[in-house]
């Protein structure tokens, strides 16, 4: 748009005297008034519990709507003081090069305005200053709304009801002297030397709207009608992210507008959409006088334009009635079924996968239940494992060549017990049947105490073991699997018996399992009853499904974990390191009975073959000194005996003497006395050397 | 071209002026719901069935609509003295529902937190007291006999439907959802299963040397006996041999002197195996008599057999 031209609208509000900055200052006073004000009332609106104040959504909403409105109100002041500044330097130069005609070139030194004067001060607003202000302030915009819609700003509304009818007076006032003042305000910007106000002035009367919006809403909250309240405490934030979002594209697309000589900027913080109420003329001239500026032509001659322009308003409405159309049409999932209420009364049909048609909405509501499919709650000791299975199955699926250099730890899906992330009041309470551990030939038995004495009298204390209750602690964690039932009374009983089945479910189950717990021993629900409980568990649970007409069928009942505290596990598994220490002792010992028998049997044998031997050695040579001396009998008889013996003699002396040395002693020598050295010498000499050898 | 708009806004107008319209002289009450229709406060009978209702606009008429179903929350975990003496904590949960949506309505203001937090103030005295009047052994025990859960919870019921009603709510079911012991009695109790662990555990390894000193003494026994009966078996043959071999010297007897004579020149050879012995004689050993009278008839006369100094 040409800003320059004013219509003929504009005409008769030309000539004010009013400086037009000061207009914006006082729309910025009053901006401030009413951030601070609307705040104020968002304190009144809600009641002090625990030191904090929370009041209506929606008024803390128009607060941070409010706020960015300040930022607006003050550079449309410094733009409107600074161009009022230049254009009275201007009239003064002018003044000044008519008084000192002639010597003109003192004063067309340059083009290009000087940056001391009022014209170069707001040169560099504009094309510093503003757009910089403009992109702050929208990207605070943005990240308030974004936080607030996060729900990271709003604390629970604690309404003061009593309240809410003179708060929505209060700003229903604010709203309506804000309206006057934007009306002020956009009237003045139709004057040439006032255009400047229209983006602050349009801000402000969206301002005012919301205020109002804000006291019709804490109306209505008082008539028990929560919607308005409830779509402005989410829709304010939507707001001023949607206009920060808008400011930020305005900067970004100022860059790709094609420039025009004469034709003046429209700042960002210019909102196009609060312009298409604030313009005077028709809402279509200006969403004309947008697109012209943008593009640089005159969109809105085209035939493209007028085509648009002529169906929006057909299209729009074709499109609510489409959505409207659209309530009529159910598409029943696979795995679930549909409730349909009419004006609240359930429908006596249920609807099965498949497409249904029902009557629009607000006239029936339907409601989808995932009745065909099983749904699964973990009681007791939760643990953060169960969560990460998926986790881990991906971890492992990237391949071991990078885990192998990390440093090695235990797998995140390996369960043992000794882990540490519960604390006392998790554990489940178990009876204990105290055993003795005795031993007889076929291994471990145990036997339990005595029972306890029945009879006893509530509050009598004993003494003695069989008065004292016995406890086990254990670390239990159940996963129920079920199914919500797919018939209409079980639907029924399901959808409207209760208002949360799951929860229901959950603390029945978790009782079932304490009480079951309480009756039982550690080793008997560790141990070789586990089973047969679990069955009764589940049956325990349906049975009280059942009865608490949940509309449920409970389809498996299943301990995950069981073990023994993790300050204990390791003790629990120490058993099992006994049992390993006392088998490994029994299997030294076979090992030792493997070697000592083979040994006294091989001993054994060797006695028998020596005995054998023996026995062998002592027939043989029995039998050969017999059969000898029968032949040496017959031939001592045949010859002479005499010489027998003496050649038997001699020839026995040739054999024993023979290489030893011999003394002989003469026979009468009978008085001398011989002294003989017979011992060997210890050490060889030179004497001693056999040269023959 | 300029009408169009202007029908559009009027349809839309109306549209919205008869869904505010609508929306203001009618409310609806789903299944298992109840409505209480307040005309300028006074209250109406309260409507449960389902459907639409037709009512006045607000400020004549204003309805506050209260949901029949079940709610459930749990009470707090606390610690609590039982009739025998022992502390113990336990928490509950609360089925309720309203009953008389009037007086809900007239005492609570239709505030379920608020009507939670009065029935929990309830459940928390009942709760205490009946617990004690049972010893422990009513809520863990081995014999079935003594667990009393049910009686428990119908004893806390009881009382609690009684003053429940003064806020137009029916409570439903009490039950013990949890049951833990504290802190330090948990240590204990750790220290009690540490030990009949360490018990089994022990068992276990005295069981393993029991069998571990049977099997070696079974097997030094069966050693013994092995090596006993093959002493035994071993002596018998020498026996058998010795007896065979007398049995055979038995010939020895045809001739008593040869055999002697025989058997000292075998000793003789044995003895004198040394090769570094050295061996005196005398010269009336034969055949040393040569060394005195020469070779002469007179030396045969004196032999001297066998006498050799050693």
């Amino acid at each position: 748009m040409d800003q320059q031209t004013p219509t003929p609208a504009e005409q008769p509000l030309a000539g004010t005297s009013r400086n037009p900055d000061k207009v914006a200052l006082a729309g910025l006073i009053l901006q401030i008034l009413l951030a601070a004000l609307a705040f104020m009332v968002y304190m009144y609106t809600g009641r002090k519990e625990q030191g904090v104040i929370d009041g209506s959504g929606s008024i803390l909403g128009e607060v941070f709507h409010l706020v960015p409105g300040v930022v607006i109100w003050l550079l449309c002041y410094l733009r409107l003081r600074l161009g009022r500044l230049a254009d009275e330097e201007e009239k003064e130069l002018e003044s000044l090069r008519q008084r000192t005609e002639g010597a003109a070139s003192l004063f067309e030194s340059s083009q290009k305005p000087d940056a001391y004067t009022a014209k170069g001060r707001l040169d560099r607003l504009e094309r510093v200053f503003v757009p910089s202000m403009t992109v702050l302030s929208s990207l605070g915009m943005i990240l308030v709304g974004v936080c607030i819609l996060g729900g990271w700003f709003y604390l629970a509304s604690n309404l003061a009801a009593d309240r809410l009818a003179i708060a929505g007076a209060f700003l229903l006032a604010f709203a309506f002297v804000g309206f006057a003042f934007s009306q002020y305000a956009i009237g003045l910007s139709s004057i040439p030397e006032f255009r400047h106000l229209r983006p602050a002035g349009a801000y402000l009367l969206s301002n005012s709207f919301c205020l109002a919006f804000c006291a019709v809403g804490l109306w209505l909250l008082i008539a028990e009608i929560s919607i308005v309240e409830t779509f402005l405490t989410t829709g304010l934030p939507v707001l001023v992210v949607l206009l920060g979002i808008e400011y930020v594209v305005n900067f970004i697309l100022d860059f790709f507008r094609p420039r025009i000589p004469g034709q003046e900027l429209r700042p960002a913080y210019d909102s196009r959409l609060f312009g298409i109420f604030a313009q005077p003329g028709s809402l279509w001239n200006a969403v004309a006088d947008t697109l012209d500026y943008q593009f640089g032509f005159r969109v809105s001659k085209t035939w493209f334009y007028h085509f648009l322009s002529r169906l929006i308003v057909p299209l729009v409405a074709l499109q609510l009635l489409s959505a409207l159309a659209l309530t009529c049409i159910v598409v029943v999932d696979y795995d679930e079924v549909v409730l349909v209420e009419r004006f609240g009364k359930p429908r006596q049909d249920v609807l099965r996968p498949g497409l249904h048609i029902k009557l629009p909405w607000p006239i029936e509501h339907s409601y989808a239940i995932p009745a065909d499919r099983i749904h699964r709650i973990q009681v007791g000791i939760e643990h953060p494992k169960e969560n990460e299975h998926d986790e881990d199955a991906h971890e492992q699926s990237q391949g071991h060549s990078h885990g192998a250099k990390k440093k090695r730890k235990r797998p995140k899906n390996v369960d043992v017990w000794t882990d540490t992330s519960h604390t006392h009041a998790d554990f489940i309470l178990l009876a204990s049947r105290e055993t003795l551990a005795e031993t007889s030939s076929s291994g471990i038995i145990t036997r339990p105490l005595p029972e306890p004495v029945k009879d006893r009298q509530p509050g009598k204390l004993g003494i003695g073991l069989v008065d004292s209750v016995s406890m086990n602690v254990l670390s239990v964690s159940l996963a129920v699997h079920y199914k919500i039932s797919s018939d209409r009374d079980g639907l029924f009983e399901y959808f409207y018996h209760q208002t949360e089945p799951e929860r229901y479910l959950y603390s029945i189950t978790y009782r079932e399992l304490v009480q079951l717990a309480s009756t039982v021993d550690l080793h008997d629900l560790m141990g070789p009853k586990r089973l047969a409980l679990t069955s009764q568990l589940r049956s325990r649970v349906q049975e009280k499904a059942r009865t608490a007409r949940l509309g449920m069928k409970i389809v498996y009942v299943g301990f995950l974990e069981m073990h023994p505290p993790a300050p204990i596990a390791r003790v629990f598994e120490s058993v099992v390191e006994a049992q390993e220490r006392s088998r490994g002792k029994v299997i030294d010992a076979e090992s030792f009975s493997a070697r000592l028998i083979p040994m006294a049997e091989t001993q054994g044998k060797v006695l028998e073959d020596e005995a054998e031997s023996y026995r062998f050695q002592r027939e043989y040579t029995s039998n050969t000194v017999a059969a000898g001396f029968l032949d040496r009998v017959n031939a001592y008889r045949q010859g002479s005996e005499r010489i027998y013996r003496s050649r038997y003699y001699l020839a026995t002396l040739e054999e024993i003497l023979k290489g030893k040395r011999k003394l002989i002693i003469p026979a009468d020598m009978t008085e001398e006395l011989f002294v003989l050295k017979l011992e060997d010498k210890l050490k060889a000499d030179l004497l001693d050397i056999d040269f023959n050898q | 071209m300029e009408s169009k708009p202007n029908l559009f806004s009027l349809l839309s107008g109306l549209l919205v002026a008869l869904g505010l319209l609508f929306h203001m002289t009618t409310f609806t009450v789903r299944q298992n719901e109840f409505a209480v229709v307040y005309t300028f406060g006074r209250p109406s009978a309260p409507k449960q069935e389902p459907g639409l209702y037709a009512k006045a606009p607000w400020p004549i008429q204003k309805v506050i609509r209260i949901s029949g179903a079940i709610h459930i929350f749990e009470g707090t975990f606390e610690e609590t003295y039982t009739g025998d003496g022992k502390n113990i904590i336990l928490m509950a949960y609360v089925c309720w529902r309203v009953e008389d949506p009037l007086v809900f309505v007239r005492e609570t203001g239709a505030d379920h937190t608020k009507a939670e937090g009065y029935l929990r103030d309830l459940v928390r005295n009942y709760k205490n007291g009946v617990f004690g009047r049972h010893p422990l052994n009513h809520l863990v025990s081995t014999n079935l006999d003594d667990i009393k859960f049910d009686q428990i919870e119908n004893e806390i019921l009881q009382p609690v439907q009684e003053e429940a009603k003064k806020f137009g709510i029916e409570v439903a079911q009490i039950g013990i959802k949890k049951l833990a012991l504290p802190e330090k009695t948990v240590e204990v109790v750790f220290e009690r299963m540490i030990k009949e662990r360490r018990k089994i555990a022990d068992a276990y390894e005295a069981d393993g040397e029991r069998q571990a000193a049977e099997i070696r003494s079974k097997a030094k026994k069966d050693a013994d006996e092995k090596i006993a009966r093959a002493t035994a078996n071993a002596k018998a043959t020498r026996g058998q041999a010795d007896t065979k071999a007398a049995s055979s010297y038995q010939i020895l007897s045809q001739d008593t002197e040869l055999a002697l004579f025989l058997r000292q020149m075998e000793a003789l050879k044995k003895i004198m195996k040394d090769e570094k012995s050295t061996v005196i004689l005398t010269t009336d050993m034969k055949p040393f008599t040569f060394f005195d009278y020469g070779f002469t008839p007179q030396n045969e006369t004196k032999p001297n057999d066998g006498k050799v100094k050693q």
